[in-house]
């Protein structure tokens, strides 16, 4: 692989063609996809030729349909996230502050937990119909169990000190909450933030497929009925790149800033 | 503080405990109370709601079904199909994963260039795979083990790649130059040093596995806890869906502490690295 | 490693299952030998075809669709109430395997309508 012009260093030019060829493989997949439809006669519904997909992409972007959808996903994750996290504190906070909360809800979570997310979607069906209460019921169970135990960690690793530092300086009761307890768990719900929102994706596009009327899983399984796998395709590229975008832009940078800040041991 | 924190965060249960022969007993004592309570709590719940039983399941109405299902031989072969599916999902994944990171880990340069686009692959969820499986083999047991193995293959290939790629090359060059050949290579310095990896990525991909059974078996299947659960919504016998999600539970809390966690502890002990608890 | 390893978690409560399993398999081929006796076979065999049995099947619940599917896997169904089905054509493979199934009560040649 040729390096680019303005790379004298030999050890930057390592690097620069170590980048190139991240790319092959990919290249590589396309080429593929592009050569398969036009050599062989394979069937629509196993692999639909590049030009469709592509044209598939043009139509909804023009039609806004792709934009009401992956804001209505996206939606439905914050509202999950915020919900979900809301529930938690609380909780997880009492359970990190007193043994006796502890010991007596833990093992009820514990439990909990193991059956969180998607095994909930048949009732939430029943419950909410299909649509956006179902998924979103789905997130918030997911999000609350995912998240709580990083609640539990941050609150338990505050050191004891900072909390003596912040009685002699006069802190009482909700103060301590407020500026030290809380601040604690967030951190930790930061750091964590990575696996717990990869469970979190994972349940919203999962329960958007069974139980949904709106977003981008939804859109995805639907068109399994019509055979469009152009659609499909497409649907899944779409959630790998939202996914990537999100993992990029907010959880890398966040993970190393916290960590790094703080120094604290990545879980 | 109000004065009931208060008591309990004095210590007051434990001092009370001290005087009868119950202390040592406590957590467990508490663990029970803690179901009990959520159960009474579910009953409460039941008669404020005042649902029908089939859309609102009662502690009773569940706990008659789970003993109706074992006598009518359901429940037990909805647990083996889907513990069955599970196991042989999991096996194949690793070997698949293990194999391919080792055989892509043997050269630096295929890792790095491969690493990238598996990356990007496990990007695209597990379970947005599952329309396409649906597409391209209908609905049916074949899809889910698919699935399955997708699941757990790319946590696990993923960690190995970057276990592999984290391996000082000193360590390889010393070994080689030292007259080793590259199975050896392997079996010494290679797969050691990524064994923690791979302990993360298998913990990280039985959990995703456990949850993309349940979904395949909601969606494609005809047998199954999965299925189970959905049916139950189907019939509007939302007590057999509890039923199912208890079995869930169960089975995988018997998964994860026999099997998975004795093998992390033992993996980590012998070579004494620090363990990521948790989701992973 | 070492011999702790057979002491493990692990090891200890699959062997544990493993002896359950072998235990209901050994328990489940007598009670079938019982339910299903070799006279009632030769009873229950179609005419002209002794690999093939009519039997009806007793059980002690309402079958549910969970046990038609089932049962008209290894045969044609010919009615059904409350607490039995009736099967026509089944090997006596499947019979006797039927057999060995706890939720059934009791297997017993068809009697001719």
């Amino acid at each position: 692989m040729a390096a680019p012009a303005s790379a004298p260093a030999p050890a930057a030019r390592m690097r620069a063609s170590g980048n190139w060829i991240a790319l092959l493989p990919f290249a590589v997949l396309v080429a593929v996809w592009l050569v398969v439809p036009l050599t062989m006669d394979v069937p629509f519904y196993v692999l639909p030729p590049i030009g469709t997909v592509i044209e598939t992409l043009w139509d909804k972007l023009a039609s806004g349909e792709l934009w009401s959808d992956v804001l209505s996903s996206l939606g439905l994750l914050f509202a999950g996230f915020v919900i979900g996290n809301a529930l938690a504190f609380p909780l997880g906070i009492a359970i990190a502050r007193s043994r006796f909360v502890s010991q007596l809800v833990q093992p009820v979570v514990i439990f909990m937990q193991s059956i969180a997310g998607i095994a909930w979607v048949p009732l939430a069906i029943i419950w909410f119909g299909l649509g956006v209460g179902s998924v979103l019921f789905v997130i918030v169970n997911t999000i609350f169990f995912a998240n709580l135990y990083n609640v539990i960690a941050g609150v338990r690793s505050i050191s004891p000190t900072l909390f003596r530092a912040v009685r002699s300086h006069g802190g009482r009761g909700w103060q301590i909450y407020w500026h030290l307890v809380i601040p604690g768990a967030l951190l930790q719900v930061i750091v964590g933030l990575r696996t717990s929102m990869a469970y979190g994706w994972r349940a919203l596009v999962a329960g958007e497929m069974i139980a949904g009327s709106s977003g981008i899983g939804f859109r995805t399984m639907e068109a399994v009925q019509w055979y469009k796998s152009d659609v499909v395709v497409l649907g899944m590229l779409i959630i790998g790149v939202l996914w990537l975008l999100m993992d990029r832009i907010l959880f890398v940078p966040l993970e190393a800033r916290t960590v790094r800040r703080w120094g604290m041991i990545h879980r | 503080m109000s004065t009931a924190a208060g008591v309990i965060q004095s210590g007051a249960p434990w001092a009370l405990a001290g005087r009868l022969p119950l202390r040592r007993h406590m957590p467990l004592i508490l663990g029970i109370a803690g179901f009990a309570i959520v159960i009474a709590l579910w009953e409460i719940s039941a008669l404020a709601f005042g649902l029908s039983v089939r859309l609102y399941p009662t502690p009773l109405s569940v706990l008659h079904t789970f003993v109706d299902l074992i006598r009518k031989g359901i429940l037990p072969v909805h647990v083996t199909d889907s513990l069955a599916r599970y196991v042989s999902g999991v096996a194949i994944g690793t070997v698949v994963a293990v194999v391919l990171g080792v055989l892509f880990g043997l050269n630096r340069f295929v890792a790095r260039m491969m690493l990238p686009l598996v990356n990007f692959l496990y990007a695209i969820v597990e379970v947005s795979w599952i329309p396409l499986f649906v597409l391209w083999f209908g609905y049916g047991p074949k899809v889910i083990l698919l699935a399955l193995i997708y699941v757990v293959a790319f946590p696990v290939l993923f960690n190995c790649l970057t276990g592999v790629l984290s391996v000082p090359q000193v360590y390889v060059n010393a070994v080689r130059s030292l007259g080793a050949t590259r199975a050896q290579v392997i079996r010494q310095v290679i797969l050691p040093a990524i064994l923690p990896n791979f302990m993360t990525g298998f913990r990280v991909g039985a959990g995703f596995a456990f949850r993309a059974l349940v979904f395949g078996e909601v969606i494609a299947a005809q047998t199954g806890l999965g299925f189970l659960i959905f049916e139950g919504a189907q019939m509007q016998d939302t007590s057999r869906t509890v039923v199912g999600m208890i079995s869930m539970g169960v089975l995988w809390l018997f998964f994860d502490r026999v099997y998975l966690r004795p093998l992390e502890r033992a993996t980590l002990e012998r070579w004494g690295m620090i363990a990521g608890e948790g989701q992973g | 490693m070492n011999a702790g390893v057979l002491k493990s978690r692990p090891v200890l409560v699959t062997l544990a299952l493993a002896a359950l399993v072998f235990a209901y398999w050994g328990w489940s081929a007598l009670a079938g030998a019982h339910k299903l006796t070799d006279a009632e076979i030769a009873r229950a065999a179609e005419d002209g075809n002794p690999g093939r049995l009519d039997i009806k099947v007793v059980l002690p619940f309402t079958p549910e669709q969970f046990h038609f599917m089932r049962l008209q896997d290894i045969g044609r169904m010919a009615g059904a109430d409350a607490s039995s089905v009736n099967l026509r054509g089944v090997s006596v493979k499947a019979a006797r395997a039927l057999a060995r199934r706890y939720w059934v009560s009791d297997i017993v040649p068809l009697e001719p309508q």
